[in-house]
């Protein structure tokens, strides 16, 4: 009976009766009578059985053995209104969600990694990573059919290994306002620890402007616990060394630090707070004031190499911070869960109409935005100094104050905006409750 | 004779006046160059002060030529202002490295690492700079590092010394790995000494965004 439920579709936004018709037929057909998990196929072993975080079901899909090409399907139930599909390959590199095939046969995401999506920008053919996340919808310019999704995992490289697979399913119905459960770690910060960082009041700075920021979009943060490194680590992790033994794209101490996400007690967002990520790059400096586990990284799934957003403090004490750089920390922090939920840059570095951007190998001007319709862009006409960067001081009459513009701008100026656009995918991300 | 004179003033007046001419001349150049110049000053001040507040950038020697000359000088403003953040100044002090043929860089990077009391996340930028900046020369300064009572300054010591590429300063490192107590700075003091100096770049194995991590 609950399989029969599950099987009997609508559709959200479709309006067309037509389309309405062949999802009902879709989705008949993709009933497997076993409550619409998904369907067993070849190289996926196990699976079935499903968790829960808040209003998601968390579905075990299985584990796909690779390299190959695991071919799978689930089912997206008449009460669901978002989902998510996470890959985690362990710290095995090159894991990827493609294509993705929706209920009423049309190509979500491509086969093919060198071309833009029919959905957008997304990172499930992204290089190196191991652990590949998608959250439809991602943008305003689509929904999601109930039905029979079908969809492939697989590694570009040839290295034998596995990953699970998991469909996370948001029954959230009333996206207006929502929370957000976040545990917080410290690594190596001398006046700064699990136990006083509620009464900290620099770390309080900075924890209120994320807040402040997050509320905007109708988000209300909510602190579960605080952790620290364990001991044998915490001069270890206190500054992240760049080296990336398995090339996947995350230095692997930070791959061990996000994985400390596992040790929660309450499943949420997991925020590290460390003194350094290093920038040593070979002929090159790579800053990283912030990073996240992925966009979007994989949702509530915790102990992955991806399961977290880390924040560099830039001292040994957090305690020396003027209220300035505390204030500029908590917009790092909440950009950086802006991306662990689902949002890109707004405009990348080189301008939103340059098809040669740093490291970027495929000349196409979509990945230098969001595919949000709603987010201003800034243009490279707007690089009035020509350096070949727009700042945000030169796209101020764009998206300069977007909080998920490309980088922060001159005091007094602050990037805390966000589009109605970036509020709907922020709301519909499953950490979202 | 007087005629002669005042011919001869007469032609002095005329010099002078052309003089004169030639100095609003010059000076008309003169200001509306020092104007360019000041308006370049602030662009390149916020173009660089961009980079620094960014979540993730990479920054190649190309991004930063391409922001003209005056940079060094900018960036060894930035990393000596003690009210500025202290990302800014761990970045500007990192980014002086690529700057080896600036003598006054060089100079700026051994002060900055003889600093007492230097915020330890500055001091490890400082050092690594100066080593890379430095090679040979920057030994001596960095030698001591090695036996700091923080281990991640150890570490950083280590690093900076491998970056000098000197065989002498490569041998000091080896030696702190030998005795070095904490377990996860020996491992990196180690591969530090065995292995050569780490000159690779990042991989870029990027097929469609250049990092899928937020940047």
């Amino acid at each position: 009976m609950a399989a029969m439920r599950a099987c009997r579709q609508r559709v959200h936004c479709y309006q067309d009766w037509t389309v309405l018709l062949l999802a009902v037929l879709g989705a008949v057909a993709g009933c497997d009578g076993n409550g619409g998990g998904g369907t067993p196929a070849p190289g996926v072993s196990g699976g079935g059985t499903s968790t829960f975080f808040g209003q998601t079901e968390i579905r075990d899909l299985g584990t796909a053995t690779l390299p190959g090409n695991a071919s799978l399907a689930f089912q997206v139930p008449v009460d669901s209104t978002t989902f998510m599909l996470v890959a985690d390959g362990g710290r095995a590199p090159d894991i990827d969600i493609a294509p993705i095939v929706d209920p009423l046969g049309a190509t979500w995401i491509t086969a093919s990694f060198d071309d833009l999506d029919p959905i957008g920008r997304a990172t499930l053919q992204a290089a190196g990573q191991s652990v590949a996340a998608g959250l439809f919808p991602h943008s305003t310019t689509y929904s999601v059919p109930l039905g029979t999704y079908q969809f492939s995992v697989l590694n570009f490289g040839s290295a034998t290994q596995s990953a699970k697979v998991y469909a996370l399913l948001n029954r959230r119905q009333n996206f207006s306002a929502g929370s957000l459960i976040v545990n917080v770690h410290f690594c190596g910060l001398n006046d700064l620890n699990a136990g006083n960082a509620m009464t900290n009041p620099s770390f309080g700075i900075l924890l209120s402007e994320f807040s402040r920021i997050l509320l905007q979009a109708g988000i209300q943060a909510q602190v579960a616990g605080t952790y620290d490194c364990p001991a044998s680590d915490q001069t270890r992790l206190a500054v992240i060394d760049g080296v990336d033994g398995n090339q996947n794209g995350l230095p692997d101490e930070l791959e061990d630090l996000f994985s400390q996400s596992g040790v929660v007690t309450t499943r949420g967002l997991s925020i590290f707070f460390v003194q350094q990520i290093d920038d040593n790059d070979g002929d090159a400096s790579t800053f990283i004031a912030g990073i996240a586990g992925g966009i979007p990284g994989p949702g509530p799934i915790v102990g992955t190499v991806q399961s977290g957003v880390a924040v560099t403090i830039a001292s040994n004490r957090i305690g020396l911070l003027s209220t300035e750089a505390l204030l500029r920390r908590g917009r790092t922090m909440a950009h950086e869960v802006g991306h662990y939920l689902g949002l890109f840059h707004t405009t990348e570095q080189c301008g939103s109409n340059a098809t040669q951007c740093e490291g970027f190998t495929i000349p196409i001007a979509a990945f230098n935005v969001d595919p949000i319709p709603d987010t201003p862009e800034c243009p490279t006409s707007y690089d009035t100094d020509g350096d070949g960067q727009v700042t945000a001081d030169e796209c101020l009459a764009a998206d300069g104050l977007n909080l998920m513009f490309w980088t922060q701008p001159s005091p007094p100026q602050v990037r805390d905006r966000l589009t109605a656009g970036q509020v709907f995918v922020l709301q519909r991300n499953p950490l979202v409750q | 004779m007087a005629a002669g004179m005042r011919q001869r003033r007469g032609g002095i007046r005329m010099a002078l006046v052309g003089i004169r001419l030639w100095l609003v001349v010059l000076s008309v150049i003169g200001v509306t160059g020092c104007r360019d110049l000041a308006q370049a000053e602030p662009d390149r001040r916020a173009a660089l002060r961009a980079l620094l507040s960014a979540e993730e950038v990479r920054v190649t020697p190309e991004t930063l030529s391409g922001m003209g000359s005056g940079v060094p000088q900018l960036l060894m403003e930035v990393a000596q202002d003690a009210e500025e953040d202290p990302l800014f100044r761990s970045r500007a002090l990192s980014l002086l490295r690529h700057y080896p043929d600036e003598p006054r860089v060089a100079a700026f990077l051994e002060g900055m690492v003889n600093q007492k009391g230097l915020n330890p996340v500055l001091l490890r930028s400082a050092l690594h700079s100066h080593g890379t900046v430095s090679r040979g020369k920057a030994v001596p300064a960095l030698a001591p590092y090695l036996s700091s009572e923080d281990p991640l300054i150890r570490e950083a010591a280590g690093r900076a010394l491998a970056a000098t590429k000197d065989q002498g300063a490569m041998a000091m490192v080896k030696q702190a790995a030998d005795r070095e107590g904490d377990p996860s700075v020996k491992q990196r003091l180690q591969r530090l000494a065995e292995q050569p100096p780490r000159d690779t770049k990042q991989p870029t194995l990027e097929k469609r965004s250049p990092s899928p991590f937020g940047p």
